[in-house]
């Protein structure tokens, strides 16, 4: 989508994504000048400001050049960036806000919602707090219908469908055992009234035994699992330490990072070829923290489940990236970072050759976490989800715009 | 003095298991400082830094990798051009100091003796919760044939240390190993090794 030759700097991310270019125009009249990279939000104008109960953040405003600045020491220290500079709130900024949050309240209410006008607006940026931002994602991830009637239906079975999974794969086989068989006494007892003679024993397959080495014995699964629920652990204790939404002791954190294992355990255990790849918690975090701060009620009861749904969408995108199988096909991440390269080449071959021959620096070596991991360890937790409101709302998928924003 | 010559360079590769202290052991020598809100190393990362020795400079250039298998496809290329490769384990976590066997195979098959190893024993700081004494880490660094240092990046405790046995091992090196070897604080074999988790002080290298 770039233009060969010559590469426009823009001055905004939403700019980045192709295809809406016309939006401009539509927004011109109300869109005020800002200066570069001013256009993230900054404040709620309403004064919901859900997401910041359990966040120490400030959301402040993204500059391209301070991102860049960022991004370099990000890289140099892996340490997230300072994420305590105060941003300079503008009344243009706040009136901006406002009428994006009017045009989505008022989209969101529609009988059918226009997919298409949602993209456009949350392609330049969604505003925070009153969950419209839960609600854009999950439309834009098409985990919403476009028809807001079979919403309450479709939410409700996909919500029954995982805890059905959960119970099915992530209770140890015994306590799943136990669970059937409680559910078995239960509907016994409900027909025959009382209990009459000793219980009944549960059937145990001969080799299906926590000692049993044999690869189809449930154990032998759930050991394998075990481990990988370790993997996943050691990284969740890694995952935003920073932030009080994931990290320390308190109920609410360790309820978030259950969630995540859940998830996450999940995903592997139904994509075994790929399993858990480190960097996929990055990729779930931002998803689970904008459901989970949905002023919506139930909504943010169930940010689990709807989270696990749109952490599958997400990575059918990019989930051949995380899959060291496919990595020499064309749908590998080696793939697509020769693609990266190629972009760059065309777009600013001075720097290409410096990377490929002065300095030899692969672009696996700079590309591959900002491509696996969509952007998500490379700027501070605010800046991530404006920068996803993009990436979401692009019509070729996340990865066209990953490739392309990688130039700034 | 002052001979002119251009600044020796000597590649360095992290490798072991996820969480054992790969970024932080780096990061404590870079910056010396320490951080627990170090994220997962995705991929590859690489620093470098120029450590001032008596009588030679030279450029150090780190690469920091992911500990997890499926990153491996991209690593073979960077051990094959490595000087020095830095194998670390933690000493709370049994499973990660068996797997180090793995990574020594793996970089002797790539690189054959052609390369320093260094074994690390990281996370000494975490006394009650250690599974690895430091006598089978030196065992198997003496069957392996290769350095051993125990470390903790995050009480600052022998990364000076480790990175100076580096040093004074590298190509080119021999001279000023030879004549500092007795001036080497070789903290690593100390049985009091333990109970002393306080800050190194920097030793004579001004690096």
């Amino acid at each position: 989508m770039l233009k060969k030759g010559k590469l426009k700097l823009p001055d905004r991310l939403g700019i980045l994504v192709p295809g809406f270019e016309e939006k401009e125009e539509e927004n011109g009249g109300s869109e005020p000048v800002f200066e570069s990279g001013e256009e993230l939000e900054i404040m709620e104008p309403n004064g919901v400001e859900l997401g910041h109960k359990e966040n120490e953040y400030e959301f402040d405003d993204l500059g391209v050049n301070d991102t860049v600045g960022d991004k370099v020491d990000a890289f140099r220290t892996r340490k997230r960036p300072d994420k305590n500079r105060s941003g300079q709130v503008s009344v243009m900024d706040v009136i901006a806000a406002e009428e994006k949050r009017s045009d989505l309240e008022h989209e969101f209410s529609q009988k059918e919602i226009n997919l298409e006008k949602v993209k456009r607006i949350a392609n330049k940026g969604v505003p925070d707090g009153g969950g419209l931002r839960a609600t854009a994602w999950k439309l834009l991830l098409c985990y919403l219908s476009p028809s807001r009637d079979v919403w309450e239906k479709e939410l409700t079975e996909n919500r029954q469908k995982y805890a059905k999974l959960k119970e099915e794969l992530l209770l140890s086989p015994s306590a799943y055992t136990r669970v059937r068989a409680d559910a078995m006494i239960s509907a016994e007892l409900s027909r025959e009234g009382d209990v009459a003679g000793p219980l009944k024993r549960q059937g145990i397959s001969h080799g299906d035994h926590p000692l049993s080495v044999g690869q189809a014995s449930a154990w032998d699964h759930y050991f394998k699992h075990t481990e990988i629920a370790e993997q996943i652990d050691r990284d969740l204790q890694r995952t935003h330490s920073d932030m009080k939404f994931f990290s320390g002791e308190s109920s609410f954190s360790k309820k978030n990072r259950e969630a995540m294992r859940n998830i996450l355990l999940l995903f592997a255990k139904l994509n075994p070829a790929i399993c858990y790849v480190q960097g996929m918690n990055e990729v779930l975090a931002p998803i689970l923290y904008v459901f989970s701060t949905d002023t919506d009620e139930q909504n943010a009861l169930n940010a689990e489940a709807d989270s696990f749904s749109c952490f599958v969408r997400l990575l059918s995108d990019s989930v051949d990236h995380f899959c060291q199988q496919l990595d020499n096909s064309p749908v590998g991440i080696l793939s697509t970072l020769s693609r990266l390269a190629k972009l760059l080449k065309e777009n600013d071959e001075e720097l290409w050759k410096h990377l490929e021959f002065t300095t030899q620096v692969k672009p696996q070596f700079y590309a591959f976490r900002w491509i696996t991991l969509l952007l998500s360890q490379e700027f501070n937790f605010p800046s991530i989800l404006r920068i996803w409101d993009s990436l979401l709302s692009n019509p070729f998928g996340v990865q066209v715009p990953i490739i392309q924003i990688n130039f700034l | 003095m002052a001979t002119v010559s251009p600044l020796a360079k000597y590649k360095l590769v992290f490798l072991g298991d996820q969480s054992v202290g790969k970024t932080s052991i780096i990061t404590r020598f870079m910056y010396d400082k320490f951080d627990t809100t170090y994220q997962a190393t995705i991929g590859i990362d690489f620093l470098s830094k120029t450590m001032y020795l008596e009588d030679r400079t030279i450029r150090l250039q780190l690469w920091d990798t992911a500990g997890q298998e499926r990153f491996r496809s991209l690593i073979p290329s960077y051990i094959r051009d490595s000087s020095v490769a830095v194998i670390v384990y933690d000493v709370s976590n049994r499973q990660s100091f068996l797997n180090t066997s793995k990574w020594i195979e793996e970089v002797r098959t790539e690189r054959g003796g052609d390369v320093i190893v260094v074994l690390v024993g990281n996370k000494t700081d975490l006394v009650d919760k250690r599974q690895v004494s430091i006598e089978e880490g030196d065992g198997k660094a003496r069957e392996f044939g290769v350095m051993f240092i125990e470390t903790s990046a995050k009480a600052g405790f022998n990364i000076k240390p480790l990175f100076r046995k580096i040093a004074a091992a590298l190509p080119g090196m021999e001279t000023l190993s030879s004549t500092k070897q007795e001036d080497m604080v070789d903290v690593n074999l100390k049985p009091t090794v333990n109970s002393s988790q306080t800050e190194q002080q920097g030793g004579g290298c001004a690096c």
